[in-house]
């Protein structure tokens, strides 16, 4: 029978039969304080006695959130208030009054009734306020017997038209619920269907046009491939709590947005501010970059929290570390004569450390001919300048790597 | 001829199957392919072949039902490569754990694709870079906080052997960075391996343990 808690009409009707309680309350002062003024009381002492036990239990309901809770904690609310609604109707009767000043307060009954209880509350309620009222026709005479009998129709009727009213209202959020929903069903919908067109189908398009041109096609290709792979797979941006990865719950994310790396190592803050770029994407931009205008194809893959490190833009700490890496992709992409390079990305403790390597035609690194200015400067020069080291294994037939390292202490306050 | 190695093909792309047909026919046997979990599973099971292309993203389970199915049919012969157009790191590690000895993207070169099931086959591993940073990422993830601290950890010589290959090493090109035998590579790659498939069940056992399934 109970609807539920948590709907927006249930939580309003709440409110209104604190206020209606309230109400009630003042209502059933202002009645006896005008009839004992107008010297028209016959029980004075019992009518106030009666009236401040009426006003006792709508300040107590008020301010403990008694009705407002509802049905979370339980009916009880309402059979108390019923209860003492059928002290007020009966009280004074019992000690020879005949005035009647109930007022509002039985009305509010119902609602509260409604509120807490749901329908069987709001129709108990009615139950009993109409059987008191008929009660106090018999033994004290008062209300009148047709006031007596609207009375009864009114909490009869007024129940119903509660119920009905508060039905139609449920009814009414569950459909623009509903269709919230659907809505947002709709717009994701169109949202997807717009970037597929706009990327995607673009691209095919192209593609289409250009199937003569392999490099274009290839280039095209990849260059889909990674817009569509970050719109799909975007790089973790929320912090990534330590706590979290110890429960061993998750697994672990992407090695391209890989998270930040376990244990007490772990000083680098994931809350820094947004605006800075992070190494993974970086890394990866540039090797974008060196595919679009080499066409080699450059994989990253960075791990242990490397990819989440920011990468100021000066040329310190992190940042000079993805100059030099660009660098070495370059070196690579131009003078290695491969098809592939693999870039490699890893956070260790206090350090982190960057591998570009390729197995190119490579080169004596200690007999360096003086136009390489790239190497000694782009790369072992920038290093050296921000604090870093960079290692340089070549060789005839051997290939090249580079290594890059660089402390990351403070990096968590740029 | 017949040295060539009869694999199958899983993907429920045809347009991929007919691409990778095209690229790897030469050098590879291509005993079958399919496009769902059901049919998978009864055309391995059927036409035995040495190692098993999986897509790891598959309709109705992925590509680890088709491994589960196969291993329940009671076939133990047959080897898996999970390939994957997606960087989705718990799809992977997941199919690693249900099973497969390696894992390529699916833009992978043929040349190494077709290197890649030859190791396979030969009952190795295979770490392509992007499996390798997924494999260092997984056992970071694993709680410190273990009941049997050496089946959810990596050794020294295991984490470096794996950062070699997400640094885009081959097994003899780490052997001679590392100066060890390449087989003795070979053996880090598929403990490695082992590690990750059974740090899974431990953590399953453990779960249970906690909640009081056991």
């Amino acid at each position: 029978m109970m609807e539920t808690v948590n709907s927006g009409v249930d939580a309003a009707l709440g409110r209104v039969a604190v206020v209606l309680r309230l109400i009630g309350a003042v209502w059933i002062v202002l009645l006896v304080a005008t009839t004992w003024a107008a010297g028209q009381l016959v029980a004075p002492v019992a009518s106030w006695a009666v009236t401040a036990f009426a006003v006792a239990w709508a300040v107590l309901a008020w301010r403990t959130g008694l009705i407002e809770r509802g049905s979370a904690a339980g009916s009880l609310a309402a059979w108390v208030d019923v209860a003492v609604t059928v002290v007020v109707i009966l009280g004074p009767g019992f000690f020879g009054e005949t005035t009647g000043f109930a007022g509002g307060y039985p009305f509010a009954s119902l609602v509260v009734a409604l509120a807490v209880a749901g329908r069987t509350g709001v129709g108990v309620a009615a139950a009993v306020l109409s059987a008191a009222t008929l009660l106090n026709l018999f033994s004290v005479g008062t209300p009148s017997l047709p006031s007596a009998t609207s009375n009864v129709l009114f909490y009869g009727l007024g129940a119903s038209a509660l119920w009905l009213g508060v039905q139609v209202l449920r009814r009414q959020e569950e459909r623009t619920r509903l269709a919230e929903s659907e809505l947002a069903v709709a717009r994701e919908r169109a949202t997807t269907a717009t970037h597929l067109h706009d990327s995607v189908l673009q691209t095919l398009a192209l593609v289409q046009r250009r199937a003569d041109d392999a490099g274009a096609v290839r280039s095209l290709a990849r260059r889909q491939e990674r817009e569509l792979r970050e719109w799909l797979f975007p790089p973790e941006t929320g912090p990534v709590a330590v706590g979290q990865r110890a429960s061993g719950q998750s697994a672990p994310r992407s090695a391209r947005s890989g998270p930040a790396s376990a244990g007490d190592d772990d000083r680098h803050d994931p809350d820094v501010p947004k605006p800075l770029g992070r190494l993974g994407p970086t890394l990866e931009a540039h090797a974008e970059d060196m595919e679009e205008r080499y066409g080699v194809s450059v994989r990253v893959v960075s791990v242990g929290g490397a990819a989440d490190l920011p990468v100021p833009p000066a040329d310190e700490g992190v940042g000079a570390l993805a100059r030099a890496a660009r660098e070495a992709m370059a070196n690579a992409a131009v003078h290695a004569g491969v098809d592939t390079v693999d870039v490699f990305a890893e956070r260790d403790g206090a350090a982190v450390a960057v591998w570009i390597r390729d197995r190119g035609i490579g080169f004596d690194p200690d007999d360096l001919p003086a136009d390489r200015h790239g190497v000694t400067g782009s790369i072992r020069g920038r290093m050296h300048r921000a604090g870093g080291s960079a290692t340089i294994s070549s060789g005839p037939s051997r290939g090249t790597e580079v290594a890059l390292r660089i402390a990351v202490d403070g990096q968590e306050q740029p | 001829m017949n040295e060539r190695l009869k694999v199958y093909v899983v993907d429920d792309h045809r347009i991929f199957r007919s691409g990778l047909r095209a690229e790897i026919a030469q050098s590879l046997w291509i005993a079958g392919e399919a496009g769902t979990v059901a049919e998978a599973i009864e055309g391995i099971v059927d036409a035995r072949p040495a190692v098993v292309l999986l897509d790891v993203h598959l309709p109705d389970g992925g590509g680890a039902a088709v491994i589960e199915g196969v291993r329940r049919a009671g076939v133990d012969d047959v080897e898996f490569l999970a390939l994957s157009a997606s960087d989705s790191a718990d799809d992977v590690v997941a199919i690693i754990r249900a099973g497969a000895r390696g894992y390529v993207t699916k833009t992978v070169a043929s040349d190494e694709l077709v290197m890649a099931v030859r190791r396979i086959a030969a009952g190795d591993a295979y770490f392509s870079p992007q499996l390798a940073g997924y494999v260092l990422d997984a056992f970071a993830a694993i709680p410190v906080v273990q009941v049997d601290a050496e089946l959810g950890q990596l050794t020294p010589r295991e984490r470096e052997v794996l950062q070699h290959l997400a640094r885009g090493y081959t097994y003899a090109e780490i052997g001679e960075a590392l100066v060890i035998a390449v087989k003795t590579v070979e053996t880090h790659a598929s403990n490695v391996l082992r590690k990750l498939q059974l740090s899974n069940r431990h953590e399953l056992s453990r779960w249970a343990a906690e909640r009081n399934i056991t």
